[in-house]
């Protein structure tokens, strides 16, 4: 990522941004592409949306079942909200409190999705990653937003 | 057979169940969670000062899952909705 990246405390409780122009337009897009795929009738069963939307208890499929007739609707229309907020204030210079949560739940529901898609585990070999044309972008994408929600988790003040 | 306590013994209040309390929220470990990023949620969510909050997701990182809170199946539920709001891996079950 670039050196120009910042993020850091406002004193409001939200944070200052100072992010290059290029990375602002992938972060508007990769929100964009999160939204599509939580409404995305053909993506419901796959990995990456599984893994947004675990079930709620390990041995009881009833109960599982149950949360998700109980919270799905509010949790899908949650990660549709932060997405926009990030479309929406993608070139600001500053976040007030809600749009920082906002920020922090997108970018890392894309983490989410983009690292299930590349299976990433505890001993990850990222160089390999970065070295297969397959999983190249993917990966580089990943990484810079692994920084970001890194920076942001810092930055933001959690009170 | 042991012989009768002379006194009663008073229960230990970790040791009291509360029959209206008997669900808790687990957060499981996972790859791609940042331990940063975790710790900010649980400081957000629960209020947890940021000491117990990092060792909350010690735990969850070193021992595989943790307990984060208990209660209620209703707001049990719910934690487990804010949860999944949040990206983390979050099950509930009876307090067994």
């Amino acid at each position: 990522m670039s050196r120009r990246t910042r993020i850091t405390s406002a004193g409001d409780g939200g944070v200052d941004l100072r992010l290059d122009p290029e990375l602002r337009e992938l972060l508007a897009s990769l929100a964009g592409q999160l939204s599509d795929l939580i409404d995305d009738p053909e993506a419901q069963d796959g990995p990456g949306l599984a893994r947004l939307f675990p079930p709620a208890s390990m041995d009881d499929p009833l109960e599982a079942l149950g949360f998700e007739q109980l919270m799905g609707d509010a949790l899908r229309a949650g990660k549709r909200e932060s997405a926009a907020v990030v479309r929406a204030t993608a070139h600001a210079t500053h976040l007030d409190p809600e749009q920082t949560l906002a920020w922090m739940r997108c970018l890392n529901d894309v983490r989410i999705v983009l690292g299930t898609r590349l299976d990433i585990a505890d001993d990850t070999d990222f160089e390999e990653l970065f070295r297969d044309p397959l999983t190249e972008q993917a990966a580089v994408m990943y990484a810079a937003l692994t920084e970001l929600v890194e920076m942001l988790s810092l930055a933001a003040d959690p009170r | 057979m042991s012989t009768a306590p002379t006194t009663i013994e008073e229960p230990d209040v970790d040791e009291v169940v509360e029959p209206d309390v008997p669900w808790i929220v687990i957060v499981w470990n996972d790859p791609i969670n940042l331990m940063s990023y975790v710790t900010w949620v649980f400081q957000k969510l629960f209020g947890f000062p940021r000491e117990k909050a990092e060792q909350l997701m010690w735990d969850v990182h070193t021992k595989g899952k943790a307990v984060v809170a208990n209660g209620p199946r209703e707001r049990c539920e719910a934690y487990v909705g804010a949860l999944h709001g949040y990206g983390l891996w979050a099950t509930l079950q009876r307090d067994r």
